[in-house]
């Protein structure tokens, strides 16, 4: 009968997964659900992994400064302690203010949000947003940072929301060169690089040449900034292109994003 | 009251959720960092055995669905799958061979990322990028059984160690 238990125990998440897979809705409305019930406890998380990030990053300083000023060792740490979250908050003004001085141009209306939770599966880039459809956000509105873009809204709960960023398999963005103003499409592939596809064999594409989205489809605006051609090479179907874009975004360390009111979701 | 249905191990599961979606991506190495959900499944193998690793298995399955924002019910049924395997490695394991706690571990979560990444090939993954995903995974299993000790450390303190098995872990 033991023996048998596991079997039977497998039962249960098979059948959950069959339920969920047949009825989206119920699957959705269960991360809604999870999510909102969380959100505090990932906020804190998001907070301490920032705490993480400055520890991370000013302890280098902080111990040149020790091994130098052995004898202030006591009056060093007070001072570190207090730098680092002036720093910190430096920093942070820095950023919102780059955040706010790249939304002033931009034609529609923008909502800043923060970054509190990531995918753990290791090709997935999915991002979890701190705030949700209660503060205007909505499903395939444009992520942007100072940087390009980012992605785009996946999914939206009353307070938190899913994002999927441009390295994701799952993600598409029309895309055109800067000066070849060749026409194509960005994937991503689940690492750092993106790949631009369905180039024209003949596109006088060159490295170092900026990426842009095309403005075809409703979700992305024309004009804002991917990346830069990294490499090119002969597509595995020998009838087009492929580029590898390096993007402009550094994905592994966003905070605050801008999510695009579009005017068709006004 | 049993155990594993005690608070401690449902409070430290979805300390462990949070850990994992918010706190461990500040310590990621070429975009992959550790898993303590999968720790905890191993941990819960090594000290506690079946059947309690099907439940943790399949508690830590389904937060890790809950997390990812994907179909409920699929890690958690892969995880379930190869709890009793997790389970026949450590009955059948030579306790005091040096090192066989961090082979058992990186073993576990490579597999769990294998099955995990087979799925997805089969439902949207490009098979081209295969082999880079199974590098990631690997990185991923061995950076979270690297953790290993550590982390039995803090989980033998808070839940203190078995009465029934009394090895030592680490040689």
């Amino acid at each position: 009968m033991r023996r048998w238990r596991s079997f039977y125990f497998l039962a249960v998440p098979i059948v959950l997964l069959v339920a969920f897979f047949q009825y989206p809705h119920l699957n959705e409305s269960v991360h809604s659900i999870f999510s909102t019930l969380t959100r505090p406890a990932f906020v804190l998380g998001s907070s301490f992994r920032d705490g993480l990030y400055t520890v991370r990053y000013e302890s280098g300083n902080f111990l040149d400064a020790v091994a130098k000023q052995k004898e202030y060792l006591a009056r060093i740490q007070e001072l570190e302690g207090q730098l680092i979250r002036f720093r910190e908050m430096e920093r942070e003004n820095q950023r919102l203010k780059k955040l706010l001085n790249f939304s002033l141009p931009l034609a529609t209306r923008t909502i800043g949000v923060r970054v509190i939770g990531e995918d753990a599966t290791p090709w997935k880039k999915v991002v979890l947003l701190d705030k949700g459809s209660r503060q205007g956000l909505k499903n395939d509105m444009a992520v942007v940072v100072p940087e390009g873009l980012v992605g785009r809204i996946l999914e939206v709960e009353p307070y938190t929301a899913h994002a999927i960023l441009l390295p994701d398999p799952d993600c598409r963005v029309s895309a055109l060169t800067a000066t070849s103003r060749a026409q194509g499409i960005i994937a991503g592939i689940g690492t750092d690089k993106l790949q631009m596809k369905y180039l024209a064999l003949n596109a006088e594409i060159a490295i170092g040449e900026d990426v842009t989205t095309s403005g075809i489809g409703s979700i992305f605006q024309k004009g804002l900034q991917i990346g830069k051609i990294e490499g090119i090479e002969r597509d595995s179907d020998g009838l087009h292109l492929l580029a590898i874009v390096q993007p402009s975004v550094s994905f592994s360390k966003l905070e605050e994003v801008l999510c695009i009111v579009s005017p068709l979701q006004k | 009251m049993h155990r594993l249905a005690s608070a401690k191990v449902t409070f430290c599961l979805l300390v462990l959720a949070v850990l994992d979606g918010s706190v461990m991506p500040a310590f990621q190495i070429r975009s992959v960092y550790p898993s303590f959900l999968y720790l905890f499944i191993c941990y819960t193998a090594f000290e506690w055995g079946a059947p309690k690793t099907l439940y943790v298995a399949f508690w830590a399955g389904l937060l890790r669905d809950l997390l990812g924002g994907g179909l409920i019910g699929l890690e958690a049924t892969l995880l379930v799958a190869l709890a009793p395997a997790l389970d026949f490695l450590v009955q059948k394991m030579e306790r005091q061979l040096p090192g066989i706690y961090f082979i058992v571990t990186f073993l576990f979560v490579f597999f769990a990322g294998v099955s995990r990444l087979l799925v997805s090939c089969a439902r949207e993954l490009p098979f081209t990028r295969f082999w880079e995903y199974l590098g990631m995974i690997a990185m991923t299993a061995l950076y979270t059984s690297a953790l290993l000790p550590l982390f039995h450390f803090f989980m033998s303190g808070w839940f203190g160690r078995s009465s029934t098995k009394q090895y030592e872990l680490f040689h």
